[in-house]
């Protein structure tokens, strides 16, 4: 249909029309006075967009810019046609498609929103909105993970702080067994330089030999608190070996049995006839068994006898040393692997302990993957028990 | 249908009307007091929130309010969701993962979120790519996050074939257990939980809970 007969078609409907038109709450129509800036008639749809006096409503194009506009030659055609802000520049503000006449001292605007730029900017908030929402969740869940973290660290600073207390109890301890023989060796040594004549040859041996005996006992307690410590700081690498257990048995009994002659204890050893080769770090398990043999006989009885054990469990091999001495008090028991425990029995022949024997004893095992145990029976006698895994001969 | 009133009491309708008109503050502080007074999550999401969300799709389709209405109740329901969720997740993990998703050109994932919810209430940790992800896209997805469970939720009843093309692509490509569900199963598509294999479909949130309590790893 052309436009002319469209015109003549529609204008059988133009009450109905302009009624709409009027009433339509998304085309707005306004007509103002360009003398006086007065708004002559104004639709629902553009009250509602509007806010001030009319003329200051019209934001860009403001109102006197389309005043001065000059009219084209055609009367019927728009002075402005495009986008017009109207509402207020501190409030919201709407922008219409809009098409302004101007005749006779007035301004007719007309305009609508743009359907489809609004539909598009309707999709992109709904858009941004879900990403918020998402974003949202996502930080309240990073939120709890750190809450977690500061909540993991308090304790981990908690476990630190007794580590500490506890690492400086140690310290103490140390301190307090290297000082008391050093001590009393500097005095035997005072008395001698100071005062030799006073004594028979006989006491001044007598004091020499104490001399020794405690500065042997202050090397030995430094030398194991040397190797406490890289063993604490996990810096003892074994050196895993194939070797024959059978033979380090034997060496390390013969070794120990000439200490327990002077008891007249015997060592007596059960296991296998022939070699037993697997993978073990030959020195230090050797220092394993020379600490619980040293104890098994400063803790028996003279003519008394101390069994040496090795069987196959499993996948390890099992060694215990068994003497039939004093035996551990209950209540100590527990306390028997933590460094300078002393226990309050003392040895048969008033024999010397650093304390931390059994600690580094416990810590070599465990560094083999094994594990190192106590059963004992106070009065009775103790049996001190190892394992260490059947590794594959493998050579370090 | 039933036009919508304003004047009724009960809870849901109170939330409908607060969401309707976009007040969050009224609608979280309603949603809050129902949970200070000892009312589950499941509960609130169950028969308040997701009855009310029912209603406004049924007050949409009888074009008794707006699409922009209808997005406006849902934004706000998402962003009290959003308010719960910190004392939703549970701080003893389970070291299980779900990744959850739409299907293609779904919008709606209000559903879907409130499954993840009631996951990380149970301790899983919860993964949602977003809505409207495509097929091929969610694949790359489960294979990146490596999880132990998908669910996947559908809102419209004409997108089960889509739930159809996503499920066969998943159980193609992995040997992973799929919950599904959602407001389109309302009108059918269950039979979709007996075709596929490791596929169940869940009714409702309390269904879902209790899968979750009693859920064992295949084999």
């Amino acid at each position: 249909m052309k436009e002319t007969e469209q015109m003549q078609f529609l204008s059988r409907w133009l009450s109905e029309i302009e009624n709409a038109a009027l009433s339509s709450k998304a085309l707005c129509i306004a007509v103002f006075s360009t003398e006086d800036r007065s708004l002559l008639f104004g639709n629902s749809a553009f009250r509602l967009l509007m806010h001030g006096t009319a003329a200051e409503t019209l934001i860009n194009p403001a109102f006197d810019k389309l005043i001065e506009l000059p009219c084209p030659p055609d009367a019927a055609e728009p002075v402005y046609e495009g986008m017009l802000t109207i509402g207020s520049k501190s409030h919201i503000n709407t922008t219409i498609q809009a098409r302004v006449f101007r005749r006779n001292g007035q301004m007719l605007v007309t305009g609508e929103v743009d359907l489809n730029r609004m539909v598009k900017q309707n999709q992109q908030m709904a858009e941004l909105n879900r990403e918020t929402n998402n974003l949202q969740r996502q930080l309240t869940k990073e939120k709890i993970l750190m809450e977690q973290t500061l909540d993991d660290l308090k304790k981990a600073n908690e476990q630190l702080a007794i580590l500490h207390e506890e690492k400086n109890k140690f310290m103490n301890m140390a301190a307090h067994d290297l000082r008391n023989p050093i001590s009393a060796a500097i005095s035997y040594a005072d008395i001698l330089i100071n005062d030799p004549d006073s004594f028979s040859r006989a006491q001044q041996q007598a004091f020499l030999k104490n001399i020794e005996e405690r500065l042997q006992f202050s090397l030995r307690l430094m030398t194991e608190l040397l190797d406490i410590s890289k063993i604490e700081a996990g810096n003892v690498t074994l050196k895993l070996k194939s070797g024959d257990y059978v033979s380090l048995l034997q060496k390390s009994v013969e070794f120990n049995q000439m200490v327990a002659r002077y008891k007249n204890i015997e060592i007596r050893l059960e296991c296998p006839k022939e070699a037993w080769y697997f993978t073990f770090d030959s020195n230090k398990t050797e220092q394993v068994l020379n600490n619980l043999l040293s104890n098994a006989i400063k803790y028996s009885h003279k003519n008394s006898t101390v069994i040496v054990r090795a069987i196959q469990e499993g996948g390890y091999v099992r060694t215990s040393v068994i003497d039939h001495g004093l035996g551990i008090k209950e209540d100590e028991i527990p306390y028997i692997f933590q460094p300078f425990h002393k226990s309050s029995t003392r040895p048969t022949a008033g024999e010397t302990s650093t304390g931390l024997g059994l600690a580094i004893s416990r810590k070599i095992i465990e560094e083999h993957g094994g594990a190192l145990s106590v059963e004992s029976k106070d009065g009775e006698g103790s049996c001190f028990s190892f394992t260490l895994p059947l590794r594959d001969n493998t050579d370090n | 249908m039933q036009p919508f009133n304003t004047n009724t009491q009960t809870d849901h309708d109170h939330y409908l009307a607060l969401i309707l008109e976009g007040n969050r503050a009224a609608a979280s502080v309603h949603i809050k007091g129902l949970a200070a007074q000892g009312v589950s999550i499941r509960d609130i999401y169950e028969n308040i929130i997701k009855t009310a969300l029912y209603r406004v799709g049924e007050l949409w389709e009888s074009n008794q309010i707006t699409v922009a209405e209808e997005h406006i109740a849902t934004s706000v329901t998402e962003g009290i969701m959003n308010e719960l969720f910190y004392d939703i997740v549970s701080r003893q993990r389970q070291a299980r993962k779900v990744v959850l998703g739409c299907v293609e050109t779904e919008f709606h994932q209000v559903g879907v979120k409130m499954v993840a919810d009631i996951f990380e209430m149970k301790g899983w940790d919860t993964y949602f790519p977003g809505s409207n992800v495509p097929a091929n896209e969610m694949i790359r997805y489960i294979e990146k996050q490596r999880p132990d469970m998908v669910a996947l939720s559908v809102s419209i009843y004409s997108h089960i074939p889509l739930l159809e093309k996503m499920l066969r692509l998943i159980h193609h490509t992995f040997d992973l257990p799929v919950i599904i569900g959602g407001q389109a199963f309302r009108h059918g598509g269950k039979e979709l939980a007996e075709k596929y294999p490791r596929t169940r479909y869940m009714a409702d949130l309390k269904e879902l809970e209790t899968f979750i309590d009693q859920y064992q790893p295949y084999g």
